[in-house]
């Protein structure tokens, strides 16, 4: 059940994302004569205070807000999957200082972290990715080295070992697959809080800048018509909400599948 | 201890990455469009940034140690200063919020449990999800717009007085209650399950006092330690709702010190924020050790 | 009669079960795992899931318990149904003391606790520990205090689900001694059919949630089970009791694996000083021993797992293991014939298959397809596959039904048949019997564990 409403919701994200924009005007075409109008067949989500259809900016917002959450999560998915199950694996010193450095970074708080890299190279998109995949490595790669690290205490690794099995085919075989597949629902239930922390940031004015159409900052720019022109901020926050429940049932449900 | 100082490494290290001269961005903070290469040198000077990287490192240590954080480069005044202005701001509006939280978080996840599977369950899930799923932001820009602005309930220019906290403390304590409730719900529900609560029941125990008794405190170091987290990040999150309401603490502070890339103000800010985790977590730990009393389960 | 169960129904568990317990009267249920004891026990408690539906009458003292509101069932719990449970440190919160934990049975009806220290004191339990929380308990000693809790309001009746299988087997035999004497009527589920025969008047048998057997054994052993048994699956389950193999001579060929001065420990603490020993090609040997004493320590030292702290230790050839948790065992993932081939690439895996005695299961099978006793078939027949001089198995049998452990058993002493040697570890001595030719017996360590 909750598996298809997390297909569902997703699949209406990806319409949102590359069906919408053929049907509705260019996001940023301002229309002063058609400025905060209430939703209707012609702007389906109403426009905003230059006239700009919301819809399309929230489709157009699609690509900048869940796109960029996504390189972010695959991202730190990918290095934290390597470094944990390197730092498994390998043990010894090699496992001390990765574990060090997982440490270290764990130490600052994940969006302290963010924000203080922002705050020293600048906002902008690029250092956006960049910073929350600094910040947000870590508690998957300590994550991973954990569930490796289980794994291969698992008796089937060390039948496999017995028999002759060398350590890093022997991971390759029983450890990598399985830590994959934790890894990937960790990660996968963390998208919504990057979507989340992402839209935070640029509505705080440190992400893409304007006119481009991101849902936090179309928040940030819908203040002061909040009490005028509510869908300004409702859709956007409904588009979130959305994108936060699917990516927590799409989590749950790779768990579930890691579990048979 | 440890923390801290590897907090402080990685928190100073960053501005060795930082794009561009910071003498430059000074003079041109100040109003020089096109300064001369004396001025600059003589900037950098000021700044210190002529030094060595290792030595600048450990004179900032020790004029840290010693509650210095240099100057911002955006005002000229002491960081020290403008920080110690702001921050009892930030601290009431942190204080209601964690009330507030845990007004929502406790009871919410206690009706939850207790009627695990059935309508209040649900209806408390539901609550959690939407606490958590919606953005501080999108609840702090609604309380002001309609409640401040519209409404003409409390002050529209936030002065940082334990009144003025109630309002701006809500969008903080919606994320924040509900991430909790959902962890406690999720540790009752999965202690509630094991043997001893069933012999409970056997020998005679109500509902409630399975839960009061032995499902709350075996599920508290869970909540602690997602307590510990928020309080962690709630510099991030008070960077949002300061915003927001204009609230004059650091979190507002910190988000102008970035867009006008005043880099004394950011490392001390953050390493700020992370000394409050710090003493957080070390509090956190102690409470849990208290309960569980060292045991390995 | 105190306890009359009718045409109890649950849609999971037991299917139409009938029987009676008289005043003073000591009843065992005995089947194997799925065989609906526990559910049984549950449904007389009233503590199944909401889900579950129940049909028939539980009757205690002439009052049907099925349908009763929670309310009123809740007076009775405690006051005319004791409950012990499986594992002494499962049933005591771990956060709270054990003396609160034991008032707690009195706590929960709204009475003040009596002196419990006395009667713990009856059953040898010093008053100081009541201070201390379970984990500073032993098992033996905590499972008194759970019975003294479970007996507190002298019950007409009290059940108990598999209350000594957590314990070692010594410990097992007083602490059910000591449940019987404390208690008026007392109703036990147990899968150990030799030890509840030396204290139960009748043995119920369970099989597929059906009552196949209803035998007067007055406490007499497993001797009085075995004359009265008819119904095909009471005869299976007594076959299954373990009986010794036939000693064979010990082989003279080559030593697999020497010890030689061997002193092996964790933490700091010695466990075993001094050990000799030779292990020789096809020949099986048991090591045995109470928790604690070292078994799986001197296993692993055998096998190269762990160091020793002094002495040396020889082997030659490949060592292969078999594991208690056969699921555990095999890589979830892979069809059999990939984890049997693992430790030699093109190995027959459907003759070692057949070997093992899965002659009838596909080789893409994954393991989640199996039963227990195939998963752990499947894990001797990858054993065997890297041709090893020896395989060392640990409780290789213990999470498995007696029926199936006994014909595992079975396959795993005809391992070495073909020359390989095999060392086994067991809590259960008489399983041990089974399978090997000679048995290491540890002793418990004194300083505590």
């Amino acid at each position: 059940m909750n598996r298809a409403l997390g297909i569902g919701l997703t699949a209406l994200l990806g319409l949102l994302a590359f069906v919408v924009p053929l049907l509705t005007p260019e996001p940023n075409a301002t229309d002063y004569g058609a400025k905060l109008a209430a939703p209707s067949w012609a702007h389906l989500f109403g426009t905003d205070q230059a006239g700009r259809d919301v819809l399309a900016r929230i489709a157009a917002g699609t690509w900048v807000s869940l796109g960029t959450a996504l390189l972010v999560a695959a991202i730190t998915f990918a290095v934290g999957l390597v470094v944990g199950l390197l730092a498994a694996v390998a043990g010894g010193a090699v496992d001390a200082v990765i574990s060090r450095v997982i440490d270290v970074t764990l130490a600052v708080p994940q969006l302290v972290l963010a924000l203080a890299i922002v705050g020293v190279l600048g906002p902008g998109h690029a250092n956006l990715v960049l910073a929350m995949s600094v910040a947000g490595w870590a508690h998957l790669a300590r994550f991973a080295r954990a569930f490796a690290a289980r794994q291969t205490e698992r008796p089937f690794v060390l039948a496999s070992r017995m028999a002759g099995v060398g350590r890093w085919r022997s991971a390759a075989r029983h450890v990598m697959p399985a830590t994959a597949t934790g890894v990937l629902s960790v990660a996968t239930l963390h998208i919504g809080e990057i979507v989340l922390s992402l839209a935070g940031l640029s509505f705080l004015g440190l992400g893409v800048s304007p006119p481009t159409a991101e849902w936090g900052q179309m928040v940030a720019e819908a203040r002061g018509y909040v009490d005028r022109a509510p869908w300004l901020v409702i859709a956007p926050a409904v588009v979130l909400l959305i994108s936060v429940a699917a990516a927590s049932l799409l989590g749950d449900a790779v768990q579930d599948k890691g579990k048979r | 201890m440890l923390t801290l100082f590897v907090g402080a490494v990685v928190v100073w290290s960053l501005q060795l990455v930082a794009p561009g001269d910071p003498a430059r961005r000074v003079l041109g903070a100040l109003g020089f469009a096109n300064p001369s290469d004396d001025q600059i040198a003589a900037t950098r000077h000021e700044l210190g940034v002529d030094m060595p990287a290792p030595q600048r490192f450990l004179q900032w240590l020790l004029d840290a140690m010693t509650g210095g954080f240099g100057t911002s480069w955006r005002t000229g005044r002491p960081v020290t200063n403008e920080l110690a202005d702001r921050l009892p701001a930030t601290l009431r509006l942190a204080a209601v919020a964690l009330l507030f939280a845990l007004v929502l978080a406790i009871p919410l996840a206690l009706i939850a449990a207790r009627w695990r599977g059935r309508a209040p369950d649900l209806g408390a899930r539901a609550v959690m999800f939407l606490g958590a799923a919606t953005p501080s932001f999108v609840v702090g820009t609604v309380v002001l717009e309609l409640i401040v602005l519209r409404g003409g309930m409390g002050r529209v220019l936030a002065d940082g007085s334990w009144g003025g906290a109630v309002l701006p403390a809500i969008p903080l304590a919606l994320g924040a209650g509900a991430g909790w409730a959902r962890v406690l719900r999720t540790s009752l529900v999965e202690v509630s399950d094991a043997s001893f609560i069933q012999v409970s029941q056997a020998r005679g125990a109500t509902a409630l006092r399975r839960l009061l008794v032995h499902a709350v405190p075996s599920a508290l170091p869970a909540l602690l330690a997602a307590i510990g987290l928020t309080v962690g990040s709630l510099l991030a999150g008070a960077a949002v709702v300061e915003t927001v309401f204009t609230w004059p603490g650091i979190g507002r502070y910190l988000i102008e010190a970035i867009g006008a890339r005043d880099v004394p103000v950011v490392q001390a800010t953050v390493l700020l924020g992370v000394l409050g985790y710090v003493v957080v977590s070390t509090i956190v730990d102690g409470v849990t050790i208290a309960i569980t009393g060292k045991a390995k389960r | 009669m105190t306890l009359i169960v009718r045409d109890l129904t649950v849609s999971y568990g037991p299917r139409g079960v009938s029987f009676s317990v008289a005043d003073g009267e000591t009843v065992a249920l005995v089947g194997e795992s799925g065989s609906g004891k526990s559910t049984l026990i549950r449904a007389v408690l009233g503590a199944l899931p909401r889900s579950a539906e129940v049909e028939g009458a539980v009757e205690l003292a002439g009052r049907n318990l099925i349908g009763l509101p929670e309310k009123e069932l809740r007076a009775l719990r405690g006051r005319e149904i004791g409950y012990v449970a499986q594992d002494p440190f499962g049933s005591a919160d771990p956060l709270w003391t054990v003396g609160h934990h034991v008032r707690e049975a009195w706590r929960v009806h709204g009475e003040r606790p009596p002196a419990v220290e006395t009667r713990l004191k009856i059953l040898g339990v010093a008053d100081k520990w009541l201070k201390r929380r379970p984990q500073a308990w032993s098992g033996g000693m905590l499972q008194r205090a759970d019975i003294v809790a479970a007996t507190a309001h002298a019950p007409t009746i009290v059940l108990a689900d598999e209350p000594t299988s957590a314990l070692d087997a010594e410990i097992a035999e007083t602490a059910l001694a000591t449940l019987v004497a404390q208690t008026r009527s007392l109703l036990i589920a147990s899968h150990d059919l030799a030890l509840v025969c030396r204290h139960a008047d009748r043995v119920l048998v369970l099989h597929k949630g059906e009552l196949v057997e209803d035998i007067t054994v007055e406490r007499g052993g497993v001797e009085v089970l075995k004359a009265r048994a008819r119904h095909p699956h009471t005869r299976a389950l007594v076959d299954a009791l373990p009986t010794e193999a036939p000693r064979r001579p010990r082989p003279t060929g080559e030593v697999v694996v020497r010890l030689d001065n061997v002193t092996l420990g964790y933490r700091g603490t010695e466990l075993i000083t001094g050990l000799d020993w030779e292990i020789r090609a096809g020949e099986a040997v048991g090591i045995c021993g109470p928790s604690g004493s070292g078994k799986t320590t001197l296993l692993h030292a055998i096998a190269g797992l762990v160091e020793p702290m002094r002495g040396a230790i020889s082997r030659s050839g490949r060592v292969m293991p078999v594991f208690q948790d056969a699921t555990a065992s095999l890589n979830p993932r892979w069809p059999v014939w990939r984890t049997i081939t693992e430790p030699m690439k093109g190995a027959d895996a459907r003759e070692l298959m057949d070997r093992v005695g899965l002659t009838g299961v596909e080789l893409d099978r994954k393991p989640a397809q199996l039963s227990g006793g195939q998963r752990q078939r499947v894990a001797i027949a990858r054993a065997l596959a890297g041709s090893p001089a020896l395989i060392i198995a640990d409780e290789p049998t213990a999470s498995l039904d007696p029926t199936v452990a006994a014909s595992v058993a079975e396959t795993l002493r005809a391992v070495t048949d073909s020359g390989c040697a095999l060392v086994v570890v067991s809590h259960d001595e008489a399983r041990l019997n089974q399978i090997v030719d000679r048995v290491h017996r540890l002793d418990a360590v004194t300083s505590g564990s």
